[in-house]
């Protein structure tokens, strides 16, 4: 390659890969769509729109397709031949309508197959002149005159004019005083408006008032935008050629905008901003539905929400009525726990005696642990993962269990699932069933209560270790111990005056048996008093604190487990619904990059507002079929 | 010729019958027809015309900006209805009346749908306003003829709907039309449907080319008027043509070119057309219009009856599907039986009552001791957690059976379950359903009149039985101490009598109360040798007690889940068969036979002349 390749190059290599990337994004977006019903939407117009969508197109240096749509009678091939200069559509009042094929002119230079268009449905000039170097310019059939439900007798001139508007790069848009606000017409620009710009023209000028403020008010309320509409007498400015006399200034200003403008200068640009336009207006088509979809899939998950509440709300209140008639067990354990932290010692010595007695009996109570709520106040966890898995075993059995013990009934979960499924009707989800039986199923419930019951079991384990290293730690363990061990030593002391005093020198009588079995009971007795005080101290407040431990599960996302098939589904529609404004502002970017072309004075559809909103009276339009696309 | 007096009066009557059937059918659901053209015949022409109407109305159509005030303008004679050269902006009808017609006619009856304001200016059809208005005003000048109404009507072409509406409501009234016509327009296809549609209705039509180069386009416009006669299937009794030109319209002066034989100038051609033909002609033609039988009034009862046909298949679906069948847990013992002994209070003796009072409390508490025993705190308990559970069950099964009813259905019947079975009322139902098992106690007020009477009944018709009833409590009174009266005769129920609870007719929702399998309580089984007579009555006290329990919900399903739809659906159903149903169906029948008759003449003499 001989060339040099230039700044311009580089951008508008950068330009198309930003072009290729939105291409690429929006396909892989479509593509990997949840099964939600707007999206099926989106996929279906993505793939319709695919063939305009692709990049190569905007860049070809092939010349500007513009096309004229208005009514019939409204001057359409009188400006077409007005332009070119002579005569070449068939123009004028004996019928209507007058153009029934598509009449293309072009450079001879030019092949117009790639319009890829019917040869019945056209008629073909070649001119040799400088307008037509850039340029096609194809004089359509009017959309007004033929019976869409009939059909007959006018031909299909409408379906010929829908075949090719869609190859047009830009619309001349021709009206008159009295067909300015015809509602035929106007659906039909809104149907083609988007990705493409329109040139707004009122014809007539010599004979028609100048309608173009209400014009302009019109064509606002059908979503577009308008930067300027030309105002000009095509008959006249013909005759005024034919005359060899100079037209007026609007028409050459008109004549001047397409040729040295659009044609040479802005013809990538405006090919640039079609696609743009078109993008545009495919993301808020998308857009529009995605949005509404959206609020009610937000009130399923609100639904949710609130039916894992009021489950929460059921287990604790059930957990909390467990710990208040389960005092003893919940007690053994922080005796057991006093026991480990402790080691030696006297009191220790005593209080594992004492735990040991406990230990015993609550194996007999464990054996009468009916629930693993219970087996957990008591036990701990290796208590209740014999549960789980027996309940892994047979899930059925495990369920009715769960619900017994976690206050739940099989009513709460029909309730809940009814309602689920109502909201998931309304949003159009529909989830894949796991193979755990379903959303707020017996089977899930299980699977949830064996994790609430893991996490209770943890949760109690830390409450009693701080405690119990809180209130019974090294310190208190000393004074303890030293307070308890006040008595024996005052009665060794007693003892060792005894025999070593009393006995040995005054000769008194020792102290008898009897006195050392009233001392081992006083000191007992001691030992009792002591553990007491230290096990109140342990206990205050404990109820307290597993009421606090209840309440933070029932707060805990541990329930999101029991729908969790929904929420997938859910998420996943959200997720890519972000997707879908990363995708937003891609083309935001894009678009800043590439420039608008309201300098030329070429209106479009209005891509801020969806057309949807912007004129929804006036909008028959269904979403599925907005473009006749080629 | 049809006989004005008869038909007249059914054409009232038909139309008597259908307002009140689309009222019946609004409120079911089904908006009324007020767009088509059938509606708008019948309401707006023939009803006020058919009685007594000895006047013509002539209305001036055409699309935007194609100069209809213009034409209305000279045709009263003064700037009446105001010109603008923007488009679509005659939004209502300007209606000129001659010299004491109101005198003579009420207006609201010959302009019925209308919201009749008096004219104040020109501007008034300009104005923003009642979408439903029409201006009207007495001819000033006096020079109007007597029995002929002038109306200028909006667009029917432009972007704004209603004033389609309004053009094609007060077209139907009309028996002239004065067709405005352009080269740029009188192809159009909005233009053209409009005019075949009154040349359907066999409306007088006038034709002006408006907005022509006159004399360059004196050829055209013939060609045009062929087109537009082929076009429409009008045949124009005058035509004309009117050059363009502004300062004629300043000044309302226009002029006129006769392009028919005998045209001289609208104004003079209307007061010479012959009244009397004309409105028989468009009268007719509006009857047939209004019975045509795709489009017209037997298309509307058909429509009609399909939709009451779908409804009734749909209530045929929903009761056959939608059935829950509930295992009600088994009554807690003592419910039952504490009414019984309410009941026996005041019939038993002194005796009686002191030995079972004193048993009975040392009963109850050896009952406490014994195991598997239950206090009757804790059955109740246990029962009302069960038949919540059980509730709630059956309230998913009937929302399971919509869903199904809802896939399979017909989209008249979808449409109708839609908003019932969402997320919003389905969490309502299942809240009030809560709601109202919280607040009913046990034993209801009426459940205890229900086993009085029952119980009086019982007494009635087995005096003698009662009668051994009351000396076996005396009898058992010294030989047990712990058996109980409500425990007997349970396993009679294992038959379930099957009873509907729900009191909407079409809600029942039948409950297959299998209770009996359940009823094994209390474990006496003292009285198992009381003979069949006593054994249903107690099968029948349990029953009762379902009942109440099985009505709650129903109430629920009735109030809450369906009731009001199907109502709607019930409503619907029956509509094919209201006595106004069967009249307007007749009337429409009789009409159209005796019209078509009086076409077949017609009919064969343009065959013979053709």
């Amino acid at each position: 390659m001989a060339e040099r390749f230039t700044k311009a190059d580089w951008e508008r290599e950068h330009l198309l890969a930003g072009f290729d990337r939105l291409h690429d994004r929006l396909r892989a977006w479509a593509k990997s769509a949840p099964a939600w019903p707007p999206y099926d939407e989106a996929k279906g117009l993505v793939e319709r729109l695919d063939p305009r969508l692709r990049v190569p197109e905007i860049d070809l240096d092939r010349a500007l397709v513009v096309g004229f749509l208005g009514g019939s009678g409204t001057g359409k091939s009188t400006l077409f031949n007005a332009l070119l200069g002579r005569r070449v559509s068939r123009a004028g009042k004996e019928f209507r309508p007058m153009t029934r094929r598509a009449v293309v002119a072009c450079h001879p230079d030019v092949d117009p197959a790639f319009l890829g268009l019917d040869e019945d449905a056209l008629e073909i000039h070649r001119l040799n002149i400088p307008l037509l170097e850039q340029m096609i310019l194809i004089d359509c059939p009017d959309p007004d005159t033929q019976d869409p439900e009939d059909g007959e007798g006018g031909g299909r001139h409408l379906d010929i004019l829908r075949s090719v508007l869609p190859h047009c790069d830009v619309m001349v848009h021709t009206v008159t005083s009295q067909k300015y606000k015809s509602h035929v017409v106007g659906q039909e620009v809104r149907r083609n408006a988007p990705g493409r710009q329109i040139l707004f023209v009122q014809t007539h000028a010599s004979i028609d008032h100048d309608n173009r403020p209400d014009l302009r008010r019109y064509l606002d309320t059908l979503g577009l935008r308008v930067p300027e509409i030309y105002r000009l007498d095509a008959a006249e400015a013909q005759a005024k050629q034919d005359a060899g006399q100079p037209v007026d200034a609007e028409f050459a200003r008109f004549r001047d905008l397409l040729e040295h403008e659009l044609a040479s200068r802005a013809r990538h640009r405006i090919r640039r901003a079609n696609l743009l336009g078109l993008y545009g207006w495919l993301l808020s088509a998308i857009r529009g539905p995605v949005d509404a979809g959206l609020e009610a899939v937000a009130k399923l998950e609100g639904a949710l929400d609130q039916e894992r509440a009021r489950m929460a709300a059921k287990i604790a209140a059930k957990m909390s009525e467990r710990i208040d008639a389960n005092r003893r067990l919940w007690r053994s354990r922080v005796l057991r726990q006093l026991n480990q932290t402790w080691g030696a010692g006297p009191l220790a010595f005593l209080i594992g005696l004492w735990s040991a007695t406990g230990s015993l009996l609550r194996s007999l109570i464990l054996l009468r642990a009916r629930t693993p709520t219970q087996a957990i106040l008591a036990g701990g966890w290796t208590a209740v993962s014999l549960v789980g898995e027996k309940w892994r075993e047979s899930r059925a059995a495990a369920a009715l269990t769960a619900e017994a013990d976690l206050g739940l009934t099989e009513g709460d979960l029909a309730h809940a699932r009814t309602i689920l499924q109502g909201y998931l009707n309304d949003a159009q989800i529909r989830p894949s069933p796991s193979d755990d039986g379903g959303d707020f199923s017996a089977e899930q419930l299980a699977t949830v209560a064996v994790e609430v019951y893991r996490r209770l079991d943890a949760e109690i384990n830390e409450v009693v270790e701080k405690r119990v290293a809180r209130r019974a730690g090294r310190g208190v363990h000393v004074v303890f111990e030293a307070l308890f061990a006040l008595l024996p030593a005052w009665l060794v002391l007693h003892m060792a005056k005894n025999f070593f005093y009393d006995h040995m020198i005054q000769g008194e009588s020792l102290l008898g048996l009897d006195f050392v079995f009233q001392a081992a009971f006083w000191c007992l007795l001691w030992g009792v008093a002591v553990g007491g005080l230290l096990l109140s101290r342990l206990n205050r407040g404990l109820d307290h604190d597993l009421k606090a431990v209840v309440d933070r599960l029932a707060h805990a996302p541990l329930l999101d487990a029991l729908c969790r098939d929904a929420s997938d589904a859910c998420l996943a529609v959200r997720t890519h619904s972000e997707a879908l404004a990363a995708l937003e502002r891609d083309l935001a970017d894009l678009e800043r990059r590439v420039g608008g072309v309201l300098d030329l004075g070429l209106g479009a559809l209005r891509v801020e507002s969806p057309p949807e909103l912007a004129a929804p009276a006036a909008n028959p339009i269904p979403a599925k079929t907005p473009i006749a696309a080629g | 010729m049809l006989e004005y007096s008869t038909w007249s009066r059914r054409v009232v009557d038909l139309a008597g019958a259908l307002s009140r059937l689309e009222a019946e059918a609004e409120a079911a659901g089904i908006a009324p027809q007020v767009t088509a053209a059938w509606h708008a015949n019948l309401h707006q022409k023939l009803v006020p015309q058919a009685v007594d109407a000895p006047y013509l109305i002539v209305a001036v159509a055409g699309g935007a900006n194609m100069g209809k005030s213009t034409m209305f303008n000279h045709l009263v004679g003064f700037p009446a209805s105001r010109v603008h050269h923007n488009a679509a902006e005659t939004k209502h009808p300007v209606c000129m009346l001659p010299r004491g017609f109101t005198d003579r006619h009420d207006l609201a009856k010959v302009f019925p749908g209308f919201t009749l304001q008096p004219w104040k200016s020109e501007d008034d059809a300009v104005a923003e306003g009642h979408p439903d208005g029409l201006v009207y005003r007495e001819d000033p000048t006096g020079s109007q003829p007597e029995n002929l109404v002038l109306l200028d009507t909006p667009d029917v072409d432009a972007a704004l709907p209603n004033n389609w509406k309004l053009a094609e409501a007060i077209t139907h009234a009309a028996d002239v039309l004065i067709a405005l016509l352009t080269q740029q327009k009188y192809n159009d296809e909005k233009i053209r449907r409009f005019f075949r549609i009154a040349a359907e209705a066999d409306k007088a039509v006038l034709a002006v080319v408006n907005l022509i180069d006159w004399p360059d386009d004196r050829d055209h416009c013939r060609g045009w008027l062929d087109t537009f006669r082929k076009g429409t299937g009008a045949e124009p009794l005058h035509a004309y043509a009117v050059p363009r030109d502004r300062a004629a319209v300043r000044d309302n002066r226009l002029t006129f070119h006769p392009l028919s034989p005998r045209a001289t100038d609208p104004r003079k051609d209307l007061a010479e057309l012959q009244f009397a033909e004309i409105k028989i002609r468009s009268l007719r033609g509006s009857l047939r219009q209004a019975l045509d039988p795709d489009e017209g009034i037997p298309a509307y009862l058909r429509d009609l009856e399909k939709r009451a046909d779908d409804n009734r298949q749909a209530r045929a679906v929903i009761h056959q599907k939608v059935q829950v069948k509930i295992d009600l847990p088994r009554p807690p013992g003592h419910i039952v039986g504490d009414e019984i002994w309410r009941w026996l209070e005041p019939r038993r003796t002194w005796f009686d009552r002191k030995v079972h009072g004193a048993y009975g409390a040392l009963g109850r508490t050896v009952a406490k001791w014994l195991p598997g025993s239950v206090e009757p705190a804790e059955d109740e308990a246990r029962f009302l957690a069960e038949e919540k559970t059980q509730l709630n069950k059956a309230l998913e099964a009937v929302y399971h059976d919509l869903e199904q009813v809802h896939r399979v259905g017909s989209p008249a019947l979808r449409q109708e379950l839609q908003p019932l079975i969402a997320g919003d009322q389905r969490r309502r139902a299942f809240e009030e359903l809560q709601r109202r098992l919280a607040a009913a106690p046990l034993a209801t007020e009426a459940y205890r009149r229900a086993i009085a009477t029952r119980l009086e009944a019982f007494e009635a018709e087995h005096p003698t039985m009662m009668r051994a009833i009351e000396w076996g409590l005396v009898a058992t009174a010294i030989a047990r101490p712990a058996v109980t009266i409500g425990m007997f005769g349970a396993a009679d129920m294992a038959a379930g009598p099957l009873f509907d609870a729900g009191g909407h007719a079409i809600g029942q929702v039948f409950f297959d109360v299998a209770a009996g399998s359940a009823l094994t309580a209390g474990g006496e089984g003292a009285f198992a040798r009381i003979s069949g007579p006593a054994r249903a009555l107690i099968g029948d006290l349990f029953a009762a007690f379902y009942r109440e329990r099985a009505e709650l919900l129903a109430k629920v399903i009735d109030d809450c889940v369906v009731g009001r739809h199907l109502d709607r659906i019930e409503r619907l159903a029956d509509l094919g068969q209201g006595q106004d149903f069967q009249t307007a169906y007749k009337l429409a029948a009789e009409l159209s036979r005796e019209l078509a008759a009086l076409d077949e003449p017609a009919l064969e003499a343009a065959a013979a002349e053709g």
